[in-house]
């Protein structure tokens, strides 16, 4: 079950990518991610799985573009995110573990955020923002700030603002981690769906199996320093046996 | 009596607007560069040790006009305490939301506009409010260097008359104007930081 999606068709392709924190060669040098290869193809909605300090989150941002790797190439759609940061205005969005609403801006003005920075014009800007704040049953809190909203509201907002870009590539960083089972399962079930109906590629990480199989048409599992111990994708047509299977592969990999 | 006053007032905001303009530009210097952080905080922090008086005097030897002058100490006695303000404005700002924002890949302007301004605003609000009434106190010590006019130079001539209903009246009328400006500065917090959340139990 092993995913071979090769390096030319990939929207996202890691090779051999490492990131050591510190000076080389000290007693603080750090190996977060170690000669990583993975590539995620376009359209496929991966969940990167890991215990906490496996290198999940440095992975998250070298694909981001917000951390160079110390060795190795990162590439998105063909390019490096880091060194050509700018050109992927508007191609990539990222649903952070908090929401990182400004608190200074109404909902509205958080999800319209994305498309300032694409110079939409103001009337299609506040179309788009009403529209997936719609869309995640938000309607009618438009005008509210942040601290108005709850946990929840706010995630879903920060969703909204993310979606709202139409970026093709999603990046999702434990986005329900702080929401309580039954708020984080509803906006899961309503995340897989956006993702699915608009067609973006998504790197998911997560913590939790049961997310990374509910989300995940494939699941990436990491093991400090960040390398692949397993790797595994299936669709609707796995079974239940099945998907019971790989939960139990999964927890075998993570216990060891 | 009027024309005294409005030049005392204008005298303490340009000096203000002058040392938040220098202060702004060198808070933003050090919060990009350690070197220069390293550089100019001592420098600065001597700076905060000079009594208004000493710039007094400094002007008087180095410059000729009276107005730069008076600008010139305006400047000098409140740049150290607006430049720390702004670079502790800058460095509190949220990383996350930091990050958040460069997620979008903004232009420079873009991200001024969007998050450093906002997010700094309520700090500079808080450092003009404290640097006026510093500046209102300096003023007066400023306008002895040769000004013709000004509320200084009125305390000075009702000092010679042995006048103390003249000096409180001068007094009172500096004070009032900087309690109408503190009130704008209040009014401008309220109607800007609407966003804020107010707890119904109070501090």
């Amino acid at each position: 079950m092993r995913d071979t999606v090769t390096s030319t068709e990939a929207a996202i392709h890691l090779d051999r990518v490492s990131k050591v924190f510190g000076r080389r060669g000290s007693d603080a040098e750090y190996r977060a991610v170690d000669g990583l290869d993975l590539d995620v193809r376009p359209g496929q909605m991966l969940a990167i799985l890991g215990k906490t300090g496996c290198g999940k989150s440095t992975i998250f941002n070298m694909i981001a573009g917000l951390t160079e790797p110390s060795s190795g190439t990162v590439r998105v759609d063909g390019r490096d995110p880091f060194a050509e940061f700018d050109w992927f205005r508007g191609k990539m969005a990222i649903v952070f573990q908090g929401d990182r609403l400004l608190p200074w801006r109404t909902a509205m003005a958080n999800v319209e955020l994305g498309l300032e920075m694409l110079d939409t014009p103001a009337p299609e800007r506040r179309a788009a923002a009403q529209l997936w704040l719609s869309k995640l049953g938000l309607g009618g809190h438009e005008q509210d700030y942040p601290h108005a909203l709850s946990g929840g509201m706010r995630q879903r907002v920060s969703i909204a603002r993310a979606f709202a870009t139409n970026a093709g590539i999603l990046l999702c960083d434990e986005p329900f981690s702080a929401l309580d089972e039954s708020t984080a399962g509803r906006l899961r079930s309503e995340f897989v769906r956006l993702v699915k109906e608009n067609g973006k590629t998504a790197v998911f990480i997560t913590h939790s199996i049961s997310e990374a199989l509910e989300i995940g048409d494939r699941i990436v599992v990491l093991k400090r320093p960040a390398t692949i111990a397993y790797d595994v994708s299936f669709d609707a047509g796995t079974s239940q046996a099945e998907r019971d299977a790989i939960r139990g592969r999964i927890g075998d990999v993570l216990a060891t | 009596m009027f024309a005294d006053v409005l030049s005392t007032v204008l005298r303490i905001l340009a000096g203000l607007a002058g040392a938040f303009t220098v202060g702004g530009a060198l808070a933003l210097l050090m919060v990009r560069s350690n070197a220069i952080d390293r550089f100019l905080s001592p420098i600065l922090s001597l700076f905060q040790g000079i009594p208004a008086l000493s710039w007094v005097v400094f002007a008087i030897i180095w410059f000729h006009g009276v107005e730069f002058r008076i600008f010139f100490i305006m400047v000098m006695t409140t740049l150290p305490a607006f430049t720390f303000q702004v670079l502790g404005a800058l460095r509190g700002m949220s990383k996350d939301l930091m990050e958040m924002v460069f997620s979008f890949r903004p232009t420079r302007l873009k991200l001024f506009r969007v998050m450093i301004a906002p997010a700094i605003l309520p700090d500079i609000l808080t450092a003009w409010k404290v640097n006026l009434g510093n500046a209102s106190r300096v003023v007066v010590v400023a306008e002895l260097v040769g000004a013709t006019g000004g509320v200084g130079y009125e305390l000075l001539q009702q000092q010679q008359m042995f006048d103390m209903a003249g000096a409180l009246a001068w007094t009172l009328q500096l004070v009032f104007f900087v309690l109408i400006v503190q009130g704008l500065l209040t009014l401008i917090e309220n109607t800007v930081f609407k966003y804020r959340a107010v707890s119904e139990r109070a501090i």
